[in-house]
């Protein structure tokens, strides 16, 4: 499998009125060509902040440091101009509520063909009749959704429409933020499927955010998680769930309810800290009850415990004598 | 505890520049059921099932259209306002955005409080700090607003409020969903030792059965207004009988990867409009299993298939 | 809200901070304007008919008038009348208007639509319109000029708070109150109010200066403040005659309305960027 994407030490700092957050604490991660990788973590870790990384769209508080490759190319070292080629027909975004990136003033039909004749410089009367292929491949009646505005779509809908205009320029990548979180658990899974199906169809890879490992476990190849601006996991599904390595990861896989059986939850105590004052060494040490002294000191490396599982822990190796 | 029989909400939609009233939205329609005392009913189906307005008009948050609601043998429908006022601490709330259900002007001290001082209590203060930390917060946490807490703080913050005139029946209206799944464990389990200790009856109103499944002893599924399928826990997770609980069941993500449901699309379409429910079984046009001539012609009754299992399906047990 | 927080939110904001001094800069002077204005009993009216018309110089930096006053002392004593007429005007146009809102917004139903039927007459009319119906009715003077412009303005406030109780009373933390049988006036009162409030605020802030003007104009008219009261839009009024060979009669009046109402508007802005919660949240 060849790389697609890999962020390699990405720091994010947020000038704030109440100091600096130190939101990304040196990420790294690759996202492989056709896979689909899920980034899962509580809310405030760093996921989303992460995504609009990648596409350039952090506000301008932000400092951004280290290196974003994009087969092979450096995202952080593009113009703005190159970066806004990048943005929806190399790289596109869907967030959790559709409804933040739909004008409610305007007719689908008008926001789709804009976003469609700008990408791929078509004439109007092909812009149409590609946004009602787009609409048909999200499973949508192309017609009377190109007639509609907004409010009088469903929220399943709306992100539909969402995914459609997101493949509108056949993008090697589809960022993911929590689109089902708003949603019902049933049109979740038709979402779910959905941007399966159409990854198989068009072969795009996708990165998946979710606080949610159950969506984790239905979708995604590979999974990273995050704690307070830090990858401190990354393997595949099937390793994660069978072998989870960092405390957080199994605190997080002993809070996901289970349909099947009725096990107790035991969930984490405690809830991401301020990033303005972080944690020192391992941001999870207070959270954590296998904390040691050299938890507190430095921060633990992410290193490769087994062939292909990432952890960042001094539980499995590192600076053991400090 | 509770009962509730044949309970009707329905909205007036206006339309048009005159604004006349041209259509009833039958958002709760002829909707039963009993919940017994240290109970908890769970309430399931999809957004615009009528899951909250079910609960509300128990409340009497809304006038109900038909139907009466009995709380511990007084039925809540016919009382007076000063009635109802009197009663009103025993049945509490909780919603589903724990911050917009916080004035966001009042500090948490005072949100707590203010039940408290309506009602005349003496020693509120110690009142607030024993709920606090009843609902696994602090001292510390008095002092903040809404904004300096996180969504999960919210919602203890929200509970302990409706926990500070010592109610009898609270209805939990979506507690969760707008939680992480780390929290809403951390909420549940505290909503579950709150039940153990003060002896709560719950109406837990959720689109998730599998969030319902840690709570509920019963179980009631809502389709456009009507319930569905009610049983017990096991009976609607072991054996559920209509093809919309089913439905609802396999669409819930299995937390291990090697389940990987390969069962697809058993989701099909989305909920209609409640305006213009379908004719006869209004399920049937998401229904694996509709049978024309018979599911679109005749709205089906709600069986007993089983002890205290009901199900409103023409062919209840036989699928 | 923590007030260090508001403070520094106020601070960041460079024009805020100019509206904000315009605004304590134009306070002092009112009040130390017998301190401050060279010829006070000029300013209050006293002729001084040897030295009419006379340019700006050194012992009158802003020229004098027709009846010889230096103009800088009542353009100083001025500043008095201005700030009572606004401060009134947008204070007793609230206390009519916010309450009558808010009941209306809140209780809805026949409530609402008495109370939106006589805004709706009111806002029928072009305001400075009504405020000079009102004030020739009333007649003459100061007072009644404030009593004109509150009357026509009321229901600016009375539209919003109402708007603004509509959107709040959907709250669910409302309906959490009326669940726990709390009576509807603390509802309104801890509720409503204090989260209707702020765009209110904001919106009389940026009226203080739109008051003023409005007053000077009803001044201009000779309908609101008189002779010799030293009064901004007076002053324009009976200077505009001189305006050709003596521009700094109303020019220097006319400066005095110009910033005072910027100031207000900036003023409202930075109010608008502290009070409001959500650009609380936001980041430098
Ligand atoms: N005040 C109201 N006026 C008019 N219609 C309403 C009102 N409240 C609810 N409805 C309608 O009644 C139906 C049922 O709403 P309800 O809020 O009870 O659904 P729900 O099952 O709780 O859904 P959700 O999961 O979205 O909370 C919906 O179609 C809704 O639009
Ligand atoms: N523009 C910003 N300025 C300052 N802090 C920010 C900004 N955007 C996000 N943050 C902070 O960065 C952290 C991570 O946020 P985010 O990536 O949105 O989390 P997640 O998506 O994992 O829930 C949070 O503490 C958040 O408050
Ligand atoms: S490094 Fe230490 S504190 Fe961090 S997760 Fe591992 S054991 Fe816990
Ligand atoms: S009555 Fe018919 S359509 Fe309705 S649920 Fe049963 S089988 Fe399906
Ligand atoms: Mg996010
Ligand atoms: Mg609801």
């Amino acid at each position: 499998m060849k790389e697609l994407l890999q962020i390699k030490d990405l720091y994010v700092n947020f000038r704030t009125l109440w100091g600096i957050a130190k939101v990304l604490n040196g990420v790294n991660l690759t996202i492989h060509k056709g896979e689909v990788f899920g980034l899962v973590g509580e809310t405030g870790c760093g996921k989303s902040v992460t995504a609009l990384s990648i596409l350039r769209l952090l506000p301008s508080n932000a400092e951004v440091s280290g290196k974003i490759l994009f087969k092979g190319e450096n995202l952080l070292e593009k113009s703005e101009e190159e970066m806004r080629k990048i943005r929806g027909k190399e790289i596109s975004i869907i967030f959790q509520d559709p409804m933040t990136s739909l004008n409610p003033l305007f007719k689908i039909k008008d926001q789709m063909i804009d976003v469609i004749m700008l990408h791929e410089g078509l004439e109007k009367e092909r812009a149409i009749e590609h946004a009602k292929k787009l609409l048909k491949a999200v499973g949508l009646p192309a017609d009377r959704v190109l007639n509609s505005y907004p409010h009088e779509l469903s929220g399943g809908m709306r992100q539909r429409v969402m995914i459609a205009m997101a493949l509108s320029s056949n993008p090697s990548l589809l960022i993911a933020d929590e689109p089902t979180t708003a949603l019902d658990v049933t049109i979740q899974k038709q979402i779910l499927e959905l941007i399966l199906d159409l990854k198989n169809q068009y072969n795009f890879s996708v990165l998946l955010i979710t606080h949610d490992l159950g969506v984790v476990a239905e979708v995604c190849d590979r999974v990273g998680v995050m704690y307070a601006g830090n990858i401190v996991e990354i393997a595949e599904t099937e390793e994660l769930f069978e072998n989870p390595l960092h405390p957080y990861t199994r605190g997080l896989l002993s809070v996901v309810p289970d349909p099947r059986q009725k096990k107790p939850l035991k969930p984490l105590r405690g809830s991401v800290p301020s990033l303005i004052n972080p944690p020192s060494g391992c941001r999870f040490h207070p959270r954590c009850d296998h904390m040691r002294d050299i938890c507190k000191k430095a921060k633990p490396e992410l290193i490769e415990y087994s062939p292909g599982h990432f952890v960042a822990c001094y539980l499995y190796g590192g600076d053991l004598d400090d | 505890m509770i009962r509730v029989e044949h309970l009707k909400k329905y909205f007036p939609v206006t339309q048009g520049f005159l604004r006349k009233k041209v259509l009833w939205l039958k958002a709760v329609d002829d909707v039963s059921f009993e919940i017994q005392d240290g109970e908890t009913f769970g309430l399931v189906g999809e957004s615009g099932s009528g899951k909250s307005t079910t609960g509300r008009t128990i409340l009497r948050l809304y006038e109900p259209t038909g139907g009466k609601v009995y709380f511990n043998n007084i039925e809540i429908t016919a009382l007076s306002k000063e009635e109802l006022k009197r009663i009103r601490p025993k049945m509490q709330i909780i919603y589903q955005d724990p911050y917009s259900s916080l004035n966001p002007r009042l500090t948490i001290f005072d949100i707590i409080a203010e039940p408290l001082r309506e009602y005349g209590h003496e020693n509120i203060e110690d009142r607030v700090l024993e709920l606090l930390e009843a609902v696994g917060l602090s001292e510390e946490h008095a002092k903040k607003y809404p904004d300096e807490l996180s969504g999960g703080q919210c919602q203890r913050v929200a509970i302990a409020r409706a926990l500070a005139l010592d109610p009898e029946f609270l209805v939990l209206d979506e507690p969760t969903s707008a939680l992480d799944v780390s929290v809403q464990a951390q909420v549940l389990n505290l909503l579950d030792s709150l039940q153990k200790e003060m002896g709560l009856t719950y109406l837990f109103i959720s689109h998730d059965l599998g969030v319902v499944r840690y709570l509920a002893d019963k179980v009631g599924v809502m389709y456009l207004g009507n319930l569905v399928e009610m049983g017990t826990l096991d009976q609607v997770f072991d054996n559920p009988m209509h093809p919309y609980t089913r439905m609802l069941l396999s669409s819930i993500p299995i937390p291990d990867p090697k389940a990987r449901s390969l069962k697809k699309g058993v989701v099909i379409g989305e909920i209609p409009s409640p305006l213009n429910p379908p004719k006869g079984c209004k399920f049937h046009p998401r229904c694996p299993f509709y049978k024309p001539g018979v599911c679109d012609a005749k709205e089906p009754e709600m069986i007993e298939v089983e002890r205290g299992h009901l199900v409103k399906c023409h062919f209840a047990g036989e699928l | 809200m923590r007030k260090e927080e508001m403070l520094k939110i106020l601070f960041r904001n460079k024009l805020s901070i100019l509206g904000l001094s315009i605004i304590i800069a134009l306070v002092l002077i009112a009040i130390l304007a017998p301190i401050l204005a060279p010829y006070p009993e000029q300013a209050l009216g006293e002729p001084n008919l040897k030295e009419r018309l006379q340019p700006p110089s050194w012992k009158h930096p802003f020229g004098t008038d027709h009846l010889g006053r230096d103009v800088l002392s009542r353009v100083i004593y001025g500043t008095r009348t201005s700030l009572v007429i606004g401060f009134s005007v947008v204070a007793l146009a609230l206390l009519i208007g916010v309450p009558l809102g808010l009941i209306a917004g809140y209780f809805g139903g026949k409530m609402d639509l008495a109370v939106m039927r006589i805004t709706d007459i009111f806002l029928a009319f072009p305001p400075l319109l009504l405020a000079l119906l009102i004030a020739t009715t009333l007649g003459r003077g100061m007072v009644n000029a404030i009593l004109a412009l509150a009357i026509s303005w009321w229901p600016w406030y009375t539209r919003l708070a109402r708007g603004m109780a509509i959107s709040v009373k959907e709250r669910p933390y409302v309906e959490a109150a009326k669940a726990m049988g709390i009576a509807d006036w603390k509802i309104m009162l801890r509720h409503i109010l204090p989260n209707s409030i702020s765009p209110v605020i904001v919106q009389a802030t940026m009226d203080m200066g739109s008051a003023i003007l409005e007053a000077a104009a009803l001044s201009f008219l000779g309908l609101g403040v008189q002779p010799p009261t030293p009064d901004w839009g007076l002053m324009v009024s009976e200077g505009k005659d001189y305006f050709l060979n003596y521009w700094w009669y109303p020019v220097f009046p006319g400066l005095a309305i110009f910033i005072t109402v910027i100031a207000f508007n900036l003023l409202g802005d930075a109010v608008r960027e502290v009070i409001d919660p959500r650009l609380r949240r936001r980041f430098l």
